[in-house]
């Protein structure tokens, strides 16, 4: 969290010229001060237009979780961030973004637009990566129907908005552990595609990986 | 699910998307978040397509971490024992990884007695499970050699200490085989169809059908005195079960124990570091040739270690290795003490300063250097006293015993401090915020000398008989404290590191002035693994 506010951290430490104990509030400052822009900029709507035509409505810091969307937005140029508002719906040009998965997309970068951002100076991926997935994000991911869900995951895989992959990626994830390959193909309606032999195969394959290796 | 596959069928008219129909970028990411054990490999099974992700996956989790490791990428879990039955502390015990299991046999406690427990912990579900053996078991012993070979797991040699009771007992090595059948849980001892000498500290890995042995220290099968360090090599055909003694070619290394011993292809084994004597360490490496043409004699080469310069080499005399794909793993911790260490020379010696055998009232004077000795070469004394190396020809095993004895009450003493300073330091570990302060000195309960990844290159060692250190440049932090005699082995995109002996620095501190240099070990049962560090997607 440091690296962005760096600037307003020296700047106010040179003209106060006091010991760097106040680097801190300087630095907590800052981050308010970031805050309050993001959830400014958040109040201006921007439009997002699926693949089936469907417009949807979100928040420009919201909207840009999506790193397509946010270099999109770049390339406007605009400096006048209010009149972004009043542009066409920015066209999402893939498949996977259907009416209900979008729909689904801007639900949870609302939720979400607000997350402390990754600092890439605190190393403890870990942390992160075993976290379990929030409450929110668990009833949000918990979808029935896994046709939404497959086109959730990609739609956000084309947007880059990698926050909600590694829920998705996460959550799948979670329903393989601790099933058999008979269940994961029930459960995620795969056709076994193997003829008896081959599997029988695969069988004599892995008992090798498990002796060797 | 039954909702899910309800609402399936309603839709039927939609676009149905697969989970194969994800971008393989996803797909390969979700399943490399598998446990890369018994559940991904179990994956294999789902599909055509679903198999070929899994083998891809695979082969990238591996390349990701030889390339995670060259680059210090790395990162440690650390796991204490848990709540119910667990493995107790241990040192000097044999591991063998086998499939989704790493199997754990035997050890030293602190009291130096010895174990004959297996133990088997589960890669894919982080568990200890103690299988419900059968049949012949091995006696208590330590420093044995545990391989895998065929689905069971061969253990040979090892030594035990005398128990206090009755006393007078002499500690022993052993020349005994047990296979252990992974599969049915069952011991048995093997009798060999020919002789070979008892051994313990050595080090032995499979070739074919051959288990390759290598050094130690040895003694008559049926008398355990006298006993001397070795440097032959011998040979089990695990067919038939008889022994040979294999000559190989001058120059050879010097006799030594303690070393490790990694398979580099099948004609080629490497023998890294150990010790010659008590006060003979060896940083030396050397490749065994086995030739094609059976009858030709085996060829040793001296390996030449290419940067041998001290930030970037570790003592590796006494640190087991292990190896994943061209590289060799050592762990250390950080060299700036050890550097003087490292010379050229093949043998480091240091002052023969042997205060364990000196009387409390003699020390006073003698106290600082020894202990300074003490903490320079701290790695070697603890094997010193525990795989008995202080020569017999001297009265060192003799006097061992009323030593140990009489500091036992410390000792419990010292453990039981410990205990509180693991629990508190298992929930500093567990606590980000503590984890990022570890880096203040006034942080007592953070490792303050984190073991370290060293990684050898061997790309080179068959076709030009030289090795590098790779550069290695970020100290990490979240390592455990400085630990010996634990085991190293690897794991699928893994290395895991179980046990050991540690020597508590403060309490050295605090008790120079206690005159006698009992300086109290901590045996640690805490099981850390090294992983890549993933990405996120």
């Amino acid at each position: 969290m440091n690296g962005e506010y760096s600037l307003d951290t020296t700047e106010g430490m040179a003209a106060s010229g006091d010991p760097p104990t106040n680097n801190a509030v300087d630095d907590y400052d800052a981050e308010e001060a970031l805050e309050r822009q993001r959830e400014e900029e958040n109040k201006i709507k921007i439009k997002l237009k699926s693949f089936e035509g469907g417009v949807y409505e979100c928040g420009l810091t919201a909207a840009k979780m999506s790193v397509m969307v946010a270099n999109m937005l770049d390339a406007l140029q605009e400096t006048d961030l209010t009149k972004i508002a009043t542009r066409e719906p920015i066209p999402l040009q893939n498949d996977a973004v259907t009416n209900k998965a979008l729909e689904k997309i801007v639900e949870w970068v609302d939720h979400h637009w607000d997350d402390p951002p990754i600092d890439p100076d605190f190393d403890d991926e870990k942390e992160r990566r075993n976290e379990e997935l929030s409450h929110w994000d668990k009833q949000f991911i918990d979808i029935a129907d896994q046709g939404e869900l497959f086109d959730i995951i990609a739609a956000a895989n084309f947007m880059d908005i990698k926050g909600l992959v590694e829920v998705g990626a996460k959550h799948i994830c979670n329903k393989i552990k601790g099933k058999s390959c008979t269940e994961v193909r029930e459960m995620l309606k795969i056709h076994n595609d193997f003829t008896p032999e081959e599997e029988a195969a695969i069988h004599k394959e892995n008992e090798w990986i498990y002796a060797k290796d | 699910m039954n909702e899910m596959t309800d609402q399936l069928e309603v839709i039927g008219h939609q676009k149905v998307v697969s989970i194969e129909d994800l971008p393989e970028v996803v797909f390969e990411y979700i399943l490399s978040q598998l446990s890369p054990y018994r559940q991904l490999i179990d994956c294999k099974l789902v599909s055509k397509s679903w198999r070929l992700c899994v083998i891809e996956t695979i082969k990238k989790l591996k390349r990701d971490f030889v390339h995670n490791l060259s680059n210090q990428l790395i990162q440690w879990s650390h796991f204490s024992p848990q709540s119910g039955p667990s493995i107790s502390p241990r040192y000097s015990h044999s591991a063998c990884c086998l499939g989704d299991s790493m199997y754990v046999f035997g050890g030293c406690t602190i009291a130096n007695t010895t174990f004959n427990d297996l133990w088997r912990f589960d890669l894919s579900t982080r568990t200890w499970i103690r299988p419900i053996a059968t049949g012949t078991f091995p006696s208590p012993k330590a420093c044995a050699s545990l391989v895998d070979y065929n689905n069971h797991l061969v253990l040979f040699g090892g030594w035990t200490h005398s128990s206090p009771y009755p006393i007078h007992q002499e500690w022993r090595i052993f020349n005994h085989i047990h296979l252990f059948d992974t599969i049915t849980d069952r011991w048995s001892l093997v009798v060999p169809n020919s002789y070979c000498p008892a051994i313990a500290g050595h080090s032995a890995s499979i070739v074919g059908h051959h288990m390759i042995v290598f050094g130690g220290l040895q003694s008559a099968a049926n008398n355990p005195l006298p006993f001397f360090s070795s440097n032959d090599i011998w040979v089990l055909d695990l067919q038939d079960f008889v022994w040979h003694k294999q000559s190989a070619s001058n120059p050879k290394p010097f006799a030594r124990y303690g070393h490790s011993q990694v398979v580099i292809d099948d004609r080629h084994i490497l023998i890294i570091g150990g010790s010659g004597g008590p006060n003979m360490l060896f940083s030396d490496i050397w490749m065994l040739c086995i030739p094609e043409d059976k009858s030709l004699e085996w060829v040793w080469k001296p390996i030449e270690v290419m940067n041998k310069d001290s930030t970037t080499a570790p003592q590796i005399s006494f640190h087991p290795t292990c190896k994943v794909s061209n590289l060799l793993v050592v762990l250390s911790a950080s060299q700036k003490a050890r550097s003087l260490q490292c010379k050229d020379g093949n043998i480091l010696r240091k002052p023969s300063v042997r205060s364990q055998y000196v009387s409390p009232k003699d020390t006073n004077d003698k106290n600082a250097m020894a202990v300074n000795t003490e903490s320079q070469a701290s790695n070697e004394v603890p094997i010193a006293s525990t795989s008995g190396c202080s020569s017999p020809q001297t009265s060192g095993a003799i006097n061992m015993r009323p030593l140990s004895r009489r500091n036992r009450q410390r000792q419990l003493e010292g453990l039981d401090r410990m205990e509180q300073r693991i629990r508190q330091l298992k929930t500093n570990t567990f606590s980000p915020l503590a984890v990022r302060s570890s880096t203040v000195k006034s942080d007592i309960e953070a490792p303050q000398n984190p073991m370290q990844l060293f990684v050898l290159d061997l790309s080179q060692v068959i076709d030009r008989n030289v090795v590098k250190w790779i550069h290695k440049s970020n100290f990490i932090s979240d390592g455990p404290e400085e630990v010996i005699l634990y085991s190293l082995v690897a794991g699928r995109a893994e290395i895991i590191m179980f046990g050991g002996l540690q020597k508590d620095k403060n309490m050295k501190q605090n008790q120079t002035e206690g005159g006698v240099n009992d300086i109290p070990d901590i045996v640690s049962n805490h099981l850390h693994i090294i992983t890549a560090k993933k990405c996120i997607i």
